[in-house]
This record gives C-alpha cells, sequence and structure tokens, in this order.
C-alpha cells in the first residue's frame, strides 16, 4: 500500500488551505522576538487583507489554552488577542500548529536597557497594562505571560501591548522571577490558569526590571529562584539594593505580596497613589531561631518546611513520624497551633486502616503541605502542580516524563485534588474541586481507550493533538482533520487504529458519534471492529471532509472479511464482495456502511439459510433411507410380486369363467 | 398378546375344519369331478401345502392360476356326463395346461418379485441421485457442509 509517486507529487503540489479559510502562514518570514520566546512568522488574513499578523508556532508537548481561545472572542485595546488557531506548513516544509494573532508592532521591553522613569513607567507600562488585566479579569480569564519580552511598545510615548500568551501552558515560559514562589513550586506545565493576581505579580515583577534596568534574578535556575524568594519574601529577592522610584517600589512590594489576596488588584492599580498608599496587614512569616533539615533543604519557617516535604515527601513523612517536624514547629518556630494542626493530622494517618503504607503517607505529606503552607499548590510524590495546571502537566508528562505521569495517575487514582482541597478549604472551592477530582477518577476506573490516563489527558486538553500514528508528522486538532490525516497514513502503509486515536474520538466525541466511539472504545476483541470504524468515517467524511479517501476505505474493506461471511449464501457474499470492491474504489464510506448494514437483507438471509439447512437434512435422511433400504425394497418387491401373480391368476380365472359362461 | 394368538389359532383351526368339511361335501355329492379337480390342481395343491408364508401368497397364486385352466376341463366333463371323467384325465391336453397354468403361476411368483425389485431399485438410484444434485447445490450455495 506504499504511497505512488503520482500521489506523493499530488500531495506535494496541493496548497494547504488556509487556516480557518482565512489566514496564510509565511514559513519564510520569522518574526524574530514576536511570540514572546515561541517561533512566530508572519501571516495574512485572507477575509481582511491584513498583512500585520503573526502566526505563533505551537510545540507539540505544550497543549494551546482552549479556555482563552473560547473566552477571547472580542478584541482588548493592547492585547494581542487569538484570532484563530490551525495548522499550516511550518519553517521546515512539514505542517505545524499555529495561534494566529495581530502582530507586535515595535520591539519588546527586553529591548530596552536603560531605567524607564517613573512617570513613563506609570503611564505606558503600569496603566495599560492594568486595563488589559482588569477586561480579561471580567472574562474570568488570565494573561501569565507578562515579562520583559513578552510586552511590547510600538514607540516612545505609546503604551504597552501585551503578547501572545496562547500558544502554550499558563506560565510555561515565565522566568522564574516572575511567577510566586507556589508556581516556582509547580512543575512549569502545571502551574494553571491562576488568578489574575499572579498577572498582578508579573507586572510588579516587571516594574522591578524597567524601574532599574535589568532583569532581576537573570540567569539563575528556577530553585535558585525560589530558594530566594522563600528566604527573603519577593519583593527583596527581586528589587535587592536597587535603586528605584519610591512610587514603583512601593507599588511593587504591595503587587509581590506573597498571598494574592494581598496583591492589588488591576482596577486598583488604575490609580497608581491610591494603590501606593493601600497597606495590607500581612504578618511577616514566623521565623525559627533555628533551622530544620528535611531531605536536602533547611527550613527556618513553615514555608520552606513546606516546600521541603513537598519535593522530598519520604525525608518529610520520616521527619513526621519521629516527632523532630512537631518538635520543631512547637519549641522551634514557636507556633503551637500550627504544631496541633500537623499533630492531629499524623493522629488521624495512625488511625486509618491503610493496607498501602507509601500511598498514606503520600496523602499525609500532601495535607502536611497543605497545613504548613495553604498557599501551596498540590504536592503528591514531587509531583507539584495546581488542579487546574493538571491537564497540561499530563500533556508533558505523556510525552516526556513517565515517572510524572505515574504520579499524577496515582494521585488521580486515589482523588487527591478532593483530599488536597478540604485541607485547604478556605483557600479553594472545596465542592467544585471534589466533584472534579471524582470526575477524574472516575474517568481514570474507566478501561481504556474509554478511560484512563490518555483519553483524560485530551478531555483535560481540548486543543492537544492527537499522539500515536496520528501525531506522527502531522496535527489532529480537532475532528475536522481525523479522517484526512488516517487515509495518508494508511496511504503510507502504516496503521492509523491505535489506543491514541480512539481516546481523541471518545475525548472530542460530538453526539452524533456518541453510539460508535463507545462501542469502539469498549471493543476489547481480537477482530477489527470494522463496522465502528466506517459508520465513524463516514460521519467524519461526511460532516467535515467530503472527499474520496481510496486507501482507508480500500483497507477498511480488506478488513471487512468477518462481516460479509455473516452473510450465509456464498452467492451473495460474492457479490457483495464485488460490490464492496467497487464502492472503496470509489472511496465514500457511506455506501458501504449502507453495502455492509442492511438489516433487512440479513434476516432474509438468515431465514433462507435456515430453510436451506432444514431441507438439507431432509435430503440427508432420505439419502440415509435410500442406502439402508435394500430390505424393505426386496420385500415391498415380493410381496407385490406375490400380490400381482394372485392379480393375474383371478382375473384368469374370472376370464374363463365368464368365457364359461357365454358359452 | 398370548390369548389373542390362541384365538386366532383356535379360529384357523376352525376355518380349516369348515373347508375340510366343503371338501368332503364335494367330495360326497359330485366324487368324479372331486377327483378330477383334485387331479389337475394337483401341483397347487402341493404349492399350498409347501408353501409355508402366512396366507400362502405363493399356493394362492398357483392355485389361482390353475383353477383358471381348470374351468374348461370341468365344463367338458359336465357336457360329456360322468363317465367321461378317467377318459378325460388320462388325457395329457387335459391336465397339460391345468398343470402348465400352475408351472406359469409358480414361475410369476418367481419372476415378479425381481422385476418389481429392480424397478424399485433403479427408482431409488434415480431418486438419489436428483437428492445428490440438490444437495451439493445447498452446500455450494450455503456452505452448509462446512457447520
Amino acid at each position: 500500500m506504499a504511497r505512488s509517486p503520482m500521489q506523493q507529487s499530488t500531495d506535494t503540489d496541493r496548497p494547504h488551505p488556509p487556516i480557518g479559510g482565512r489566514f496564510i502562514v509565511n514559513p519564510t518570514r520569522p518574526l524574530s522576538g514576536a511570540g514572546g520566546g515561541q517561533p512566530a512568522f508572519a501571516a495574512t488574513d485572507l477575509r481582511t487583507g491584513r498583512t500585520d499578523l503573526m502566526a505563533v508556532e505551537v510545540s507539540r508537548a505544550a497543549p494551546v489554552r482552549a479556555n482563552v481561545m473560547r473566552g477571547l472572542s472580542e478584541p482588548i485595546e493592547n492585547l494581542l488577542i487569538p484570532l484563530g488557531i490551525g495548522v499550516a506548513p511550518g519553517s521546515e516544509g512539514a505542517p505545524a500548529f499555529f495561534v494566529i494573532c495581530p502582530a507586535p508592532q515595535g520591539a519588546t521591553l527586553a529591548a530596552i536597557a536603560r531605567p524607564w522613569p517613573e512617570a513613563a513607567l506609570v503611564a505606558h507600562v503600569l496603566r495599560p497594562a492594568a486595563l488589559v488585566l482588569r477586561q480579561l479579569e471580567t472574562r474570568r480569564l488570565t494573561h501569565r505571560a507578562i515579562r520583559s519580552n513578552n510586552l511590547f511598545v510600538a514607540g516612545p510615548g505609546q503604551p504597552v501591548t501585551l503578547g501572545c500568551a496562547w500558544a502554550a501552558p499558563p506560565a510555561f515560559h515565565q522566568p522564574p522571577s516572575y511567577e510566586p514562589f507556589y508556581n516556582l513550586m509547580c512543575h512549569p506545565a502545571g502551574q494553571g490558569d491562576g488568578t489574575i493576581a499572579d498577572d498582578v505579580y508579573a507586572l510588579g515583577c516587571l516594574l522591578i526590571a524597567l524601574a532599574t534596568g535589568s532583569e532581576p534574578l537573570a540567569g539563575l535556575d528556577r530553585a535558585t529562584v525560589l530558594r530566594r524568594k522563600l528566604e527573603l519574601g519577593s519583593f527583596a529577592a527581586l528589587a535587592g539594593d536597587a535603586r528605584m522610584p519610591s512610587l514603583i517600589a512601593d507599588l511593587a512590594r504591595g503587587m509581590l505580596a506573597e498571598d494574592p489576596d494581598h496583591r492589588p488588584t488591576p482596577s486598583m492599580l488604575l490609580d497608581p497613589v491610591t494603590a501606593r498608599g493601600r497597606r495590607v496587614a500581612a504578618r511577616p512569616p514566623r521565623r525559627a531561631p533555628r533551622s530544620l533539615s528535611v531531605g536536602g533543604t533547611v527550613a527556618w519557617d513553615a514555608r520552606t518546611l513546606a516546600q521541603a516535604i513537598g519535593q522530598e515527601p519520604e525525608s518529610g513523612v520520616r521527619a513526621l513520624r519521629d516527632g523532630s517536624i512537631a518538635h520543631w514547629l512547637r519549641r522551634g518556630l514557636g507556633d503551637a497551633s500550627l504544631c496541633g494542626r500537623v499533630e492531629e493530622l499524623l493522629r488521624q494517618r495512625a488511625a486509618e486502616p491503610q493496607q498501602n503504607d507509601n500511598r498514606a503517607d503520600t496523602i499525609l505529606a500532601m495535607r502536611v503541605v497543605a497545613t504548613l503552607e495553604p498557599l501551596a499548590p498540590l504536592c503528591w510524590r514531587g509531583a507539584v502542580f495546581w488542579p487546574d495546571g493538571l491537564g497540561p502537566a499530563l500533556a508533558m508528562a505523556n510525552h516526556q516524563d513517565t515517572g510524572l505521569r505515574e504520579r499524577l495517575e496515582e494521585a488521580m487514582s486515589v482523588e487527591a485534588i478532593g483530599t488536597w482541597a478540604a485541607t485547604r478549604e478556605d483557600r479553594c472551592d472545596v465542592v467544585a474541586l471534589r466533584s472534579e477530582a471524582r470526575a477524574i477518577q472516575a474517568l481514570m476506573r474507566v478501561r481504556p481507550p474509554a478511560g484512563g490516563v490518555v483519553r483524560l489527558t485530551y478531555a483535560l486538553n481540548p486543543l492537544l493533538p492527537c499522539g500515536g500514528a496520528l501525531g506522527e508528522g502531522q496535527w489532529v486538532v480537532n475532528l475536522e482533520t481525523v479522517a484526512d490525516a488516517m487515509e495518508a497514513i494508511v496511504r503510507d502503509a502504516r496503521q492509523p487504529f491505535d489506543l491514541d486515536c480512539v481516546a481523541f474520538l471518545a475525548a472530542h466525541m460530538i453526539r452524533d458519534l456518541e453510539i460508535e466511539v463507545n462501542a469502539l472504545a469498549a471493543h476489547h476483541g481480537t477482530e477489527f471492529p470494522t463496522m465502528p470504524w466506517l459508520r465513524i468515517l463516514a460521519s467524519l467524511q461526511s460532516r467535515f471532509a467530503p472527499r474520496p479517501m481510496m486507501a482507508l476505505a480500500n483497507w477498511l474493506v480488506t478488513q471487512a472479511e468477518p462481516l460479509i461471511a455473516g452473510w450465509n449464501n456464498r452467492n451473495r457474499r460474492t457479490a457483495l464482495k464485488e460490490k464492496l470492491a467497487a464502492l472503496a474504489a470509489d472511496g465514500f464510506f457511506a455506501p458501504i456502511v449502507a453495502a455492509l448494514d442492511d438489516p433487512a437483507d440479513l434476516r432474509s438471509d438468515a431465514a433462507a439459510a435456515a430453510t436451506a439447512a432444514a431441507s438439507l437434512a431432509r435430503i440427508d435422511a432420505e439419502l440415509s433411507r435410500i442406502v439402508h433400504g435394500g430390505a424393505e425394497r426386496a420385500s415391498l418387491a415380493t410381496r407385490y410380486g406375490l400380490e400381482v401373480t394372485a392379480g393375474l391368476g383371478l382375473t384368469a380365472l374370472a376370464a374363463c369363467l365368464v368365457a364359461a359362461a357365454l358359452g | 398378546m398370548a390369548r389373542k394368538q390362541a384365538v386366532a389359532k383356535e379360529k384357523g383351526r376352525g376355518i380349516i375344519w369348515i373347508q375340510g368339511l366343503a371338501c368332503g361335501a364335494c367330495a360326497a355329492v359330485a366324487p368324479m369331478a372331486s377327483a378330477m379337480l383334485v387331479v389337475l390342481l394337483a401341483p397347487a395343491i402341493v404349492a399350498v401345502l409347501v408353501d409355508r408364508q402366512p396366507g400362502r401368497p405363493v399356493g394362492r397364486a398357483v392355485l389361482l392360476c390353475g383353477s383358471a385352466a381348470c374351468v374348461g376341463p370341468l365344463m367338458t366333463f359336465w357336457q360329456m356326463g360322468g363317465g367321461a371323467g378317467f377318459a378325460l384325465l388320462s388325457d395329457p391336453a387335459v391336465y397339460g395346461p391345468a398343470w402348465s397354468a400352475c408351472a406359469a403361476g409358480w414361475l410369476l411368483t418367481q419372476l415378479l418379485p425381481i422385476g418389481i425389485r429392480g424397478v424399485l431399485e433403479a427408482t431409488s438410484l434415480s431418486r438419489s441421485a436428483r437428492l445428490r444434485a440438490e444437495r451439493e447445490r445447498l452446500v455450494r450455495d450455503w456452505g452448509l457442509g462446512d457447520q
């Protein structure tokens, strides 16, 4: 089934359709720095004629933010909103997935090396950015990509424009200095959408960078920045001894508050003078006079201790068990209340009849972390993530990190999100998170591909491209392109019908396909499920891609032998095979389904087969009677012979008597 | 069952007695004619006696055939009067046809069953061939032989 040179040439020469029917990507014109760290190319809108667009290339493992695509339908001033998504040829000719948005005008703020004056910072950076954030907040969205290389200024005196933040998981490309400590604890893909307060934090960091003319904590890795922030606090770690206008320093101090509830809202930032005067009485973290070592971390306060336990739960649980943590909390930190809560968790653990000690210990560590630092994300055996970052974290883990995937699977299977939420119920919506955790757990319990981690990954990441065979060299992010991609794979003499494909279909199920996809997902036999696939492809073809797909149709028809065997009549089978071959050559699935799925015809065939079987039994019985009926026939012949002879004699006698009587 | 058989046997004995009585009456009323019948039907009588089958079908057939050949001599005997009995019996042209009729009857009892059996076998073979052809068609069309 290798592709013929003619077919290859046709495929290559056929121009790729515009994204969404309107956007053309020009991969030969890269726009350096426009994608905020991601590759970007010039793009054109065929409908409006706009040429000032860019296409930001998406990485396969880092899914696009689907909720933003839905929520940002109307433009926001000074924000590069997404206009479309789709597949187009990339810089190397291979298909690539792009997010289309307006191209930024001017240079990034990272290109400006000198310190900004206070007035310019407030007028051209703080206020425009706060306006954008306020509008995002009203739409329940976040940006999560406010950093110097993703904010653009068209020229002197112009307001900044927030760049594209939609082509990767939230905060995926953020430098560590721009994220609060609780996000730095997370896996980069598991930081979640967060809240607008996280954008305010990043904006505060940006203000410091622009006010000082240099990136704070530049060149340091994530762990180092986290340690600095935990040791010194965010503002002190970022600003250090740098000189900056007092207004900016006061604003940044508030914006970099560790607790997101203590940061000013975007609306407050529109009036910097008022926002500067706002003082939130945040109690500074209590610091112990002596440290406690957990694993490789030296903790001086509860927050650092939480981070240490979250990072190394085995060491943390050992320290909890031997009482050193409780002792340190009570005697060292002097927080008897916190110590009491931790000891209560330990007592609950001791009272629980858990068979699996490791798992119970992991739950204990998770709950202790949430108790010590309610701002901390969910920590499960070193896998740290926010519940709304679970989808991207799973996508990344599926792609690159088997160990992380196993830990996330385990967390989902024990409903860890619900337990974690219950431990810090004043910080989150426990009911919503618990129901979400139960839904996830229920899906995990279903046997793959109907359930399991692959299906869950696609369900949590609606714009994650299909993996498996469909993902090799192709981008399939929705049902529209599934049939075409499968056709291309079959033409390359490969198999597209794998677990990933079924899980993808199940996650993107539409009402018309529900029964068939469920049948496909529930199929675990050795036989190929030809009929469900044919029905699904017929539906996809008629709905999205009304083009002939000869290779796929031919391959499926060759798999239809068991279905054809459902017909009893050999002549009908032969006729059906010939008909299917002709239909496969046309490349449309609906007629093939109609030919194979004819209940009335099947019923009449079954009835005729039953009649034929009865006839055969009758014939066999009669033949047997004939074979074994020699003696009976002989007896019959003797009897008939004697009777006939007697009859002849009687006739002769009667004739003689009559003749004698007549004289 | 045994009682039924005993009843049937008793009934058979009664018929034999009646037949014997009738024969005795015939012999008493017309002794010459009876003697003539005995001579003419001697092979048939032998056949009846020899035949041990129920209902004595061979003897009955031979008797009927022989009886048909006795009608002519008996008519001649009645027309010629009681004294011609011995003369008729000594004429081979009289008893020869009667005995030949008996022989023909016996021959038919031997040959007809064979002929009829041949016809029956031929019919069975023909039917068998038709059935086999039909069976082959069914197997070919429906694959029933595979099951």
